[in-house]
């Protein structure tokens, strides 16, 4: 009651103690704040542009020889980018000042070749300190002089030198200098050399493609000497500014290929890339086919074997997996251990590889067709046997092949997305559910249960993972296709993606059309069949290199 | 606009594969296989069955009401029982159903009352005529309906029985096989049994040769006491049925044709009287061939033989297989008897039963000799039986099967 008396009490003898009237001033004195936030940064924003006034409008600024300035302009650039180092110190008397990403360049490195050189000069007062402050006058003399750093580079330009702290590098600036030295000390964390993940091969190297574009390059440059290889670096994305390189062989590559490969990657707009696959939707003619146009390997022998046949390879930094061009049917069907094998055992895997083809697109529509519309065709022995197992069944042939394939995705799915440990369990779970009790249960025949599983063999054993995934697409459609209208249905299906097939291009070439070329026969010796080593003399005609011939000719050595 | 009616037009298609697509999906095991079908006459034909008057009696539920014909023919077929899937329990494969009328299209038809799943043809094994029918009617009119249906298929195999041909679909193979599909094996290795005539006797050889007006030959088969037999032939001129031809006959027919494969020649041992011998014929060369001179058409056989030694009866220690001199002996005891044999299918066939059996006789005198078939064709069947043959057999034996 007391309490209560004396708020009472208070505003009646100062009425501007009021609620109201101290809710108002609140509000009052919030707008001023925030107004007097929002001109500061109107005055940052003045300062900037006054700043940059004189500088391209290409370029965010200018560096200037006061060395306090410039680091008043990187500060705007960098704030709130807390794993920035600046580093002020003194270089024989003149400040200096080393710009770098924590996380991104080798200290040691630093320490050992730029500031221990520096400032050593600055601890004893020698006659060195003259000749070094005549060095501290050209950043140039500095580099040759001083800097024990491998790769230094003059930067005059605002913008290159921001990109190069954003890649790694360090930048050294010293007072009176308008120009600023960019030092190669990059050392970030990155994953090592493994053996690829999904490309395995029996007798082939283990190595395969890390994340890092220039380590990437080098496991193909290892493996040969040849200085036609030619690495082109561009850089894509509008935010995350990916270095991609091109790679190709200059005196083999069909003339124009290069260019309409960096043609079409410059035109990518995008503002960031993540992985090869996003940028193989920019590269491709059509991207409403199912069938991979471009060839994804992760094997650094597959793509310089590529390169020697005329093909070209992209390479994106932070992805393990990188992209040939051209691609058609005869490279997706070829794997590396066709090359390790004999000859004859390779040809014979290569033949029953392209069967498993067919079959994982065409066995599942061809069983529905011939058990309920053309029983007539089996032998008399198979229909009755047929006919006994399916009459325990109570779904139409369509239905059953729709829910064993609805089945075996769900599976496929669910052990991809699983973690490691657990795909044994559900691989055992599906196995059982399927190969078991759905037969048992009389849901389903096991015929059919035959005919599913031979189709998800035959397309798992498609070298190319891309490709298995576009036969596993068609499955359906040629299903549906095969339950309405019969073999008349399938053998329409057979034309549809035939021609689909024939028609398709990648960077020119057709995707399949090049198998029934008679041109391009000579090409067999090594897409129906493996021939032997010595007598594959010529490059594939198919990808147009410019010197057909394999060995003695101007392939970087000298004609004998 | 033109979008809209590019949709509309590519809806209206797949419109059309779903409401036009399926109209003739039927589920394998929705379809009643009919393995066999036996053709009788409806009332009469019994000989055999344990009660004749009970057994091929028109019965009210196995017929239907024809206001225009009689209840003539009797057609059974065979239809295949889905087995349950239990191992080992022993069940009939088959059962039979039947039904009488005039029209077989009609019956079958009808027969979909006593069938829970719709008769499907396309398995068809073997059609069984009886002889009973045969006598009544000409063979075109009865394979007519299976010759028009498009679910027949050309190489069913067509066969006459003396008897009941019920009986015979009714009969279960102790084998445990399908009725029709034991019935339709027995004639593949006719080309071994050269007392079944198989080569072209199925029904889209049939069919053809009643087409062209030429004489069919078809295998006889009879049921006597759960024992199947296939052996000799009927024989038809043009599409009449005529009679039977024993296997023998049948024999020196393959013969003459040069229609076996391969063939075994058995005969008296000319050495050892009483014990016999037989020739296992691996390759021949046989050539029919008319020649015209003058006014005298004459045919000659020239039958060259080349096999085993396959078996001899008798004393061996007293034969030597390896003397050329008592090997040649044989060749001329088998090529006597392949002589005999050939001469009396020539009595049988053309002799007394005057046919000109799937017409090989006129077709190789059209080949060799138009002028003079031109000339002869409308008194063929006049002067078929008065053609002089000549033949002639020689027999190699090339392999004696002995060892010293």
């Amino acid at each position: 009651m007391k309490k209560i008396k004396c708020i009472q009490k208070l505003s009646k003898h100062l009425p501007e103690a009021s609620l109201e009237m101290s809710k108002k001033k609140l509000a009052q004195l919030q707008l001023i704040t925030t107004q007097s936030t929002e001109f500061s940064e109107e005055i940052g924003q003045i300062i900037a542009q006054l700043r940059s006034v004189a500088a391209p409008s290409s370029e965010p600024f200018i560096f200037t020889s006061e060395l306090q300035e410039n680091e008043q302009l990187l500060r705007v650039v960098f704030r709130d980018c807390s794993d920035i180092e600046f580093r002020i110190f003194d270089a024989a008397g003149k400040k200096a000042l080393l710009v770098y990403l924590k996380g991104m360049a080798d200290t040691s490195n630093l320490e050992r070749n730029v500031l221990k050189p520096l400032m050593s000069y600055t601890a004893q007062e020698t006659e060195n300190t003259a000749s070094l402050l005549h060095l501290l006058t050209d950043m140039k003399l500095v580099a040759e002089n001083v800097l024990g750093a491998a790769s230094v580079t003059i930067l005059a330009s605002a913008k290159a030198a921001i990109d190069a702290v954003m890649t790694g590098n360090a930048l050294l600036m010293i007072d009176g200098l308008a120009e600023v030295a960019s030092i190669a000390v990059i050392k970030y964390v990155k994953r090592e050399i493994s053996a690829p993940y999904n490309e395995y091969a029996l007798q082939g190297s283990d190595e395969a493609f890390n994340e890092a574009i220039m380590d990437n390059i080098a496991l193909i440059r290892r493996r040969t000497r040849d200085t036609n290889l030619k690495v082109h670096i561009m850089k894509i994305g509008e935010r995350t500014n990916t270095a991609i390189a091109v790679l190709y062989v200059a005196n083999l590559v069909k003339p124009g290929l290069v260019e309409e490969v960096e043609r079409r990657i410059g035109l990518i707009k995008k503002d960031k890339l993540l992985d090869s696959a996003s940028i193989d939707q920019y590269l491709v003619d059509h991207p409403w086919s199912p069938f991979p146009q471009t060839q994804m390997t992760e094997r650094p022998d597959k793509m310089l074997a590529a390169l020697y046949e005329g093909r070209v390879g992209i390479i994106v930094d932070g992805t393990p997996v990188e992209i040939l061009v051209p691609c058609t049917y005869n490279v997706l069907m070829q794997a590396p251990d066709d090359y390790t094998m004999a000859p004859i055992i390779a040809s014979l895997i290569r033949f029953s590889r392209n069967a498993a083809a067919f079959l994982a697109v065409y066995l599942p529509a061809i069983y529905v067709a011939v058990v309920s519309y053309h029983p007539g065709m089996l032998p008399t022995t198979m229909a009755i046997s047929i006919a006994e197992l399916r009459s325990r069944t109570p779904f139409p042939s369509f239905l059953e092949a729709i829910m064993m394939e609805i089945l075996l995705e769900l599976i496929q799915e669910a052990i991809i997305r699983l973690p490691a440990k657990l795909t044994g369990a559900a691989s055992m779970i599906g196995a059982f559910i399927i190969g078991n009790t759905v037969v048992q249960a009389g849901l389903i025949n096991p015929l059919l249960v035959v005919v599913i599983a031979t189709t998800a063999i035959s397309s798992y054993s498609m070298p190319s993972y891309n490709f298995s995934m576009a036969l596993r697409w068609t499955r359906v459609p040629m299903l549906i296709l095969a339950s309405m209208l019969g073999l008349y249905g399938v053998i329409l299906g057979v034309l549809a993606i035939t021609i689909h097939l024939c028609s398709l291009r990648s960077f020119g070439e057709s995707y399949l059309g090049g198998m029934f070329n008679v041109d391009l026969l000579a090409d067999w010796k090594d897409s129906v069949v493996r021939l032997p080593a010595k007598l594959l003399t010529r490059r594939p005609k198919e990808f147009g290199a410019q010197d057909q011939i394999r060995i003695g000719d101007n392939d970087g050595q000298p004609r004998s | 606009m033109a979008k809209r009616k590019l949709i509309g037009c590519v809806a209206l298609l797949l419109l059309c594969f779903l409401v036009a697509g399926c109209w003739d999906r039927r589920e394998l095991q929705d379809r009643n296989f009919v393995l066999a079908v036996a053709i009788d006459m409806a009332d009469d034909g019994l000989k055999l069955g344990i009660d004749p008057k009970e057994a091929l009696k028109v019965r009210e539920e196995e017929t239907f009401v024809q206001p225009d014909g009689r209840k003539r023919y009797r057609l059974s077929l065979q239809l295949l029982k889905f087995s349950s899937g239990e191992a080992g329990k022993d069940e009939a494969k088959t059962y039979a159903i039947s039904n009488t009328g005039e029209s077989f299209f009609e019956m079958v038809r009808d027969m979909l009352g006593q069938s829970s799943k719709s008769l499907w043809f396309e398995h068809l094994q073997v059609i069984i005529i009886s002889e009973a029918v045969l006598r009544q009617t000409g063979l075109a009119e009865i394979v007519d309906f299976f010759k028009r249906d498009s679910e027949m298929r050309s190489r069913i195999k067509v066969y006459v029985t003396p008897g009941t041909a019920r009986s015979l679909i009714e009969y279960q193979p102790p084998s445990k096989e399908a009725g029709g599909m034991f019935l339709a094996d027995l004639i593949r290795l006719h080309s071994r049994n050269n007392h079944i005539a198989g080569a072209r006797t199925d029904l889209g050889y049939t069919v053809q040769y009643l087409d062209l007006r030429s004489n069919v030959l078809l295998p006889r088969i009879e049921i006597a006491d759960k024992v199947v037999k296939l052996g000799g032939s009927a024989v038809f001129k043009k599409d009449k049925f005529i009679g039977y031809v024993d296997g023998y006959a049948i024999a020196g027919l393959k013969f003459m044709y040069g229609t076996e494969e391969s063939a075994i020649v058995a005969t008296e041992c000319p050495d050892h009287p009483g014990h016999q011998m037989a020739f296992e014929l691996f390759r021949d060369d046989t050539k029919l061939i008319p020649h015209v001179e003058g006014d005298t058409i004459y045919f000659t056989v020239d039958i060259n033989m080349y096999g085993n030694l396959g078996e001899i009866q008798g004393d061996i220690s007293q034969d030597d297989t390896l003397d050329p001199q008592y090997i040649h002996r044989l060749e001329i005891a088998f090529a006597e008897e392949i002589k005999q044999n050939v001469l009396y299918a020539d009595r049988v066939f053309r002799k007394e039963m005057q046919v000109d059996t799937i017409s090989r006789f006129a077709g190789k005198l059209k080949a060799y000799e138009p002028e003079t078939w031109a000339k002869v064709q409308d008194q063929w069947d006049e002067i078929y039986p008065m053609i002089p043959i000549i033949i002639s057999v020689n027999v190699t034996i090339q392999k004696v099967g002995s060892h010293k």
